[in-house]
């Protein structure tokens, strides 16, 4: 029996004895793939853990894999056959890369390519899962391999997981990791590191103090993390359980200057748009942790960017667990840097969801498998007339770039080129709760999150887009961008457009509405009614009510 | 020395875990078609020994070779030439016996089907069932059908009847002898089950403080030390001073037993003349010799039983 046929031949069993931790792997991989695409809505497990579930699986799978046959302890089966070890170690690299790694990241890269998305932008998504899932598994196959029982490296690779969290800067969000902290590192010295470990351990057998040394290495980082950051946190948001001591005082004001286009403050250009939200004080900095742009023209030969979202806060040298108020979400602290065409309707929510207290609800669900569209049949058109922008700091350092009156006064535009938002406060017949309007760049990090986004109206409305002169228009964003973009495992899966046909005009394919399509565009609100089965529709259902 | 004409050959093997010196100037030979048993209490370096020879644990030093081939650096064909059992080898609780089976059958070139299936019929194991739900005889009966079925020319089995009761042990022992026996294997054991391997073994060796204190045929070993019964007459008592040659002496009431290399009934009474009766001489068994040869101190054997 030859390396490759011994090699084969264990990894045959190897892929037996693990079929139900591979099969549970893949089934949270597909769920997390399924629901990032928006196709099922899953209620009862938060969608946004589950790529971090999914990750803490497949690298305890891993674990789990080179545990099974674990080179340090004498008494594992393999020691008594007449295996190589070379054999094995190349059967466990297969299968970790290949099942715990390479697979998953296929089928990531499959669902983000469903999107007709360019190649590059495909690996553009995926990149950064492939780092983080490639990372983990990694490291929890080293720990694996330099102790002798499962517990026990369980038990490492979760003080490992908490020292990387400290001193990386794992603070509040792992995603923080992903998006900020490992493009910068050099992973290729890494994994060669790593496996040269590995490969030594099963070739020549570690010597035992320097497993111990490896173990205890890791171990006090660990201990050494959790002594230093008693604030560290896993969850992707809420209250830290203990506020750093080293935190410095948060600034009472902010300065949100560079917010700026990169061009299109001609009155006949909104291009480009360039977002910039990012700025230092002594001892602190701060970033755009996530936000709600929007542009509209002033005077008709100007453009006004307005930005709504929440500042991530942290000291200038390492991240830290913001106080209670300030709201971190997926990708927080992180410079939002976003370079793209201007365009509306961008969907980043999967649905709104009937809440059983509001009877009047309305859920929204996806469907991209069937081909017909539904049609919204017009029933009106008011055009929104006014909005007020204006900035706040508060003191929990939630800013508020823009802000809608809360009142149920349409505000008026002075032009006639604009995107307005409109919002009621109240419990009339036609009171919505909250509606929302994005110009945002497409297919990346999401903005566009506006409280909770449940909608709640009596009569059914829509904000439309609408370019009379080219007969065509685009329903604005509905629902909310939480959990959108910012997966881990699978970043960048975001639905498409949320784009109606509304009657008499010609749904187009997905496009890019450039600043000609803005200037001839009004927003309306439109009182609709179904016409048609909405369960088959192309883009989006709207269920019967 | 020459090793090709032996199954094992080891040379000053020194071996030690952190400060604890386990394995010391040990030299050692096994001929090839022996079925040797490794003697020695707990903590004598018995398990350190046969891990070396497998190949499990490194040699910190001297040289260890199985039909005249270093362990260390062992190919595969040379690895393929023997087998491993022991009492805390972990198994594939997992698999059922028919999967393990598979697993190890291509491991070795030599694996013989039709000896496994013998080997499942004789040691009445059911095929099906997974090796986790067996007892504890039964997996050992599994673990030794691997070790076995593919004819090594060597067998090595550490504590293989641990926790065993005495008919499983038996009939273990019963298949070993029939299987090895018919295939001329060398078999080195490594037990506390002394009675139990009386019978399937020719070689003994005592391990003490990490060194062979006795390697010799068991024949040889049986032929020179003997245990003699006499009754001291009324009013007479051992001598102070005994000689050397008895190397374990009990007494109960007037009736003696001594235990002794090179002794026999007839020297005893003629050392003692008129002061005994009843003299027996019994043919010794591996556990008189254990418990006699784990209480002596070396300096006092035979200098001809010493390996």
């Amino acid at each position: 029996m030859n390396l490759a046929a011994q090699t084969l031949h264990l990894l045959r069993f190897d892929l037996l004895r693990m079929r139900w931790v591979i099969a549970a792997c893949y089934a949270v991989l597909a769920l997390a793939v399924i629901t990032a695409l928006g196709a099922v809505e899953v209620v009862s497990i938060p969608r946004a853990s589950l790529p971090y579930l999914c990750t803490g699986l497949l690298s305890m799978a891993a674990a789990f894999a080179v545990q099974g046959d674990s080179p340090l302890r004498p008494e594992a089966f393999w020691r008594g056959q007449a295996t190589r070890s070379s054999a094995l170690f190349l059967e466990k690299s297969l299968l970790i890369s290949v099942i715990f790694v390479l697979c998953p990241l296929v089928i990531a890269l499959m669902a983000v390519a469903s999107f007709n998305l360019t190649l590059t932008e495909v690996v553009q998504h995926t990149a950064p899962a492939a780092r983080m899932l490639a990372m983990w598994v990694a490291v929890s196959a080293l720990v694996a391999v330099s102790t002798t029982e499962l517990k026990s490296a369980i038990l490492l690779f979760l003080l490992s997981l908490i020292g990387f969290a400290g001193v990386l800067n794992l603070a509040g969000s792992v995603s923080v990791w992903l998006t900020r902290v490992l493009p910068s590192v050099p992973l290729l010295p890494v994994f060669l590191a790593i496996g040269t470990v590995i490969a030594v351990t099963y070739l020549r057998g570690l010597p035992r103090r320097l497993s111990v040394a490896l173990a205890a290495l890791l171990t006090g980082l660990g201990l050494f993390a959790l002594n230093a950051k008693p604030s560290i946190s896993l969850a992707g948001r809420g209250q830290p359980s203990v506020t750093p001591a080293t935190l410095v005082a948060a600034p009472e004001s902010l300065q949100v200057d560079s917010v700026s286009l990169a061009s299109g403050t001609r009155n006949d250009g909104v291009a480009k748009v360039d977002v910039s939200l990012t700025g230092e004080t002594p001892g602190a900095r701060y970033s755009l942790s996530w936000g709600l742009l929007t542009a509209y023209f002033a005077n008709g030969d100007s453009v006004a960017v307005s930005l709504r979202g929440t500042i991530g806060y942290a000291q200038v040298d390492r991240l830290v667990m913001l106080p209670k108020g300030l709201r971190l979400r997926h990708g927080a602290e992180r410079d939002v840097h976003h370079r793209g065409t201007l365009a509306v309707n961008r969907a980043t929510s999967s649905s709104v969801r009937r809440s059983a207290a509001e009877p009047e609800g309305y859920s929204l669900t996806p469907d991209f498998a069937d081909p017909t569209s539904a049609i919204l049949k017009r029933l009106g058109t008011d055009a929104v007339t006014k909005v007020r922008v204006d900035v706040v700091l508060n003191r929990y350092h939630q800013v508020e770039v823009a802000s809608i009156p809360l009142n149920g006064d349409v505000e008026k535009n002075e032009g006639g080129r604009r995107l307005s938002f409109r919002r009621r406060a109240g419990s009339g017949p036609d009171a919505f709760n909250v509606s929302w309007s994005t110009l945002g760049p497409t297919r990346a990090p999401a903005y566009g999150a506006i409280e909770n986004g449940d909608w709640r109206f009596t009569r059914p409305y829509l904000f439309v887009l609408e370019n009379a002169s080219r007969g065509d228009a685009v329903v604005m964003q509905q629902g909310n961008s939480q959990s959108s973009g910012e997966a881990v495992v699978l970043p960048g899966i975001e639905r498409r457009y949320q784009r109606f046909e509304l009657d008499g005009v010609e749904a187009a394919d997905d496009r890019t509405l450039d600043a000609d399509w803005l200037k001839g565009a009004t927003l309306r609100v439109v009182h609709w009614e179904l016409d048609g089965r909405l369960a088959l529709s192309t883009k989006h259902v709207l269920p019967r009510r | 020395m020459t090793t090709t004409q032996s199954a094992v050959a080891v040379q000053g093997l020194s071996h030690r875990y952190g400060r604890k010196r386990v394995l010391h100037e040990l030299d050692l030979t096994i001929p090839e078609g022996a079925t040797y048993a490794l003697l020695g209490a707990n903590g004598a370096g018995k398990t350190t020994l046969l891990r070396v020879l497998a190949g499990i644990e490194r040699a910190q030093s001297g040289s260890v070779s199985l039909f005249g081939d270093r362990v260390q650096g062992m190919t595969l064909p040379q690895r393929q030439r023997f087998t491993y059992v022991a009492e805390g080898q972990e198994l594939p609780t997992w698999m059922r016996l028919e999967q393990m089976e598979a697993y190890c059958a291509p491991l070795y070139p030599t694996w013989d089907a039709t000896l496994a299936a013998d080997l499942r019929r004789r040691f009445e194991l059911d095929a099906t069932q997974k090796i986790g739900t067996m007892s504890r005889g039964e997996r050992m009966k599994a673990a030794l059908l691997c070790a076995l079925a593919p004819r090594p020319r060597l067998l090595l089995m550490d504590e293989p009847f641990t926790g065993m009761d005495v008919a499983v042990k038996e009939e273990l022992v019963r298949g070993l002898l029939e299987t090895a026996g018919e295939h001329g294997w060398t078999i080195l054991v490594s037990t506390h089950d002394i009675a139990e391997i009386e019978m399937l073994v020719d070689w003994v060796g005592f391990l003490r403080d990490g060194r062979i204190d006795v390697s010799a045929p068991w024949e040889q070993l049986r032929d020179r030390y003997r245990r003699v019964e006499f009754t001291l007459a009324p009013g007479i008592s051992l001598p102070r001073s005994r000689p050397a040659s008895w190397l374990r002496v009990e007494q109960s009431g007037q009736r003696v037993s001594v235990f002794g290399s090179g002794i026999g009934g007839a020297a005893i009474a003629q050392a003692m003349p008129g002061a005994m009766v009843a003299i027996d001489e019994h043919e010794v068994t591996l556990r008189e010799l254990y418990l006699a040869l784990a209480k002596k101190d070396v300096t006092s054997l035979p200098s001809e039983a010493v390996a």
